[in-house]
């Protein structure tokens, strides 16, 4: 992971700019400029002259960062493919990955939100909040406290009253 | 001149700025009608619509999103512009006030509900996919 590979261009990406990104706990992730850019965050840290040799991510640990910078990598490539071959087959493509992709424990769904939030990362922010309302959509309150493991504060009468308020939806 | 008062209270902004939801519409609300009619109306009015923008600056640190940051700024800018100098170096301290108290307050949220607390931005945006009976089972699940 470090950066020793660096002595050793590879003959696909050589031309392009390299970022080194530290994750929270300390790990080195080397990646394309172009998956780097991906996040709205690093770029303007870039545009801004931060670019330099490291950029520290304080939020985001390595688990974490590997399976966003995967998201990246794979979006940058997919992309390239959608100006080469046309729309179509492209499209197809990136929506069967990205449901692959995003099929993971509500845990794991969280901290990719925060991450996607915190580099502005657009395309996994959608992604993942467009995640949580499916698992939301059609679900009583009760099933959606057990899923997000959320302890129900209101008192028995102000979920009465909201419930009377909002009948017509439990019908 | 009592026709206009009335009107401007009938948008019931004082209300929407309680609101959160309402908070960034009403703000931004404000804001024009202080660019375009603060200077014409009644004193009376005027000192409504001045109570409004101090009003709204400390409403902001309890909505903690972009949105609503944003629209007290363009309230602010606005309140340079058409407001007289003693009242804009007030409505400026009580910008600066709330910006302050905004910012402690959101970083105090993420210290202390550190477990698994999404910011409201994402919130929003979750619920944003939402159909009408999805929403109304979501607020239903806590505060």
């Amino acid at each position: 992971m470090a950066s020793s590979s660096s002595s050793l261009p590879s003959p696909s990406s050589s031309s392009s700019k390299k970022f080194i990104l530290r994750s929270s706990d300390g790990k080195h992730f080397e990646v394309d400029e172009a998956v780097a850019l991906q996040s709205e965050m690093i770029k303007q840290m870039v545009e801004d002259g931060f670019g330099g040799d490291v950029i520290p991510l304080l939020n985001v640990s390595s688990i974490v960062l590997s399976k966003v910078i995967d998201y990246c990598k794979k979006h940058v490539e997919l992309d390239f493919k959608k100006k080469m071959d046309g729309d179509n087959e492209a499209h197809e493509e990136i929506k069967n990955w990205d449901s692959e992709y995003i099929n993971v424990g509500v845990d794991e769904l969280y901290h990719l939100i925060m991450a996607a939030n915190y580099l502005h990362i657009k395309g996994l922010l959608d992604l993942t909040c467009q995640k949580v309302a499916d698992i939301i959509k059609g679900k009583q309150p009760e099933q959606i406290r057990k899923i997000f493991n959320i302890e129900n504060d209101f008192t028995p009468e102000e979920e009465q009253e909201i419930r009377k308020e909002h009948s017509w939806a439990f019908e | 001149m009592a026709g206009t008062i009335e009107r401007y209270q009938k948008l019931g902004l004082k209300e929407s700025l309680n609101r959160i939801y309402d908070y960034p519409l009403a703000c931004n609300e404000l804001s024009f009608i202080l660019r375009g009619a603060y200077s014409k109306v009644s004193k009376n009015l005027q000192a409504l619509m001045f109570e409004g923008t101090l009003a709204a600056f400390r409403r902001l640190p309890e909505v903690q999103t972009r949105q609503a940051v944003s629209a007290a700024n363009l309230l602010l800018q606005a309140a340079e512009v058409a407001l007289p100098k003693q009242k804009k170096v007030l409505a400026v301290a009580e910008f600066k006030h709330a910006v302050v108290a905004h910012k402690r307050r959101s970083k105090s949220r993420q210290d202390e509900e550190g477990t698994a607390q999404l910011p409201q931005d994402v919130l929003v945006h979750i619920f944003s996919f939402l159909d009408m009976r999805s929403l109304v089972a979501v607020g239903l699940v806590c505060w």
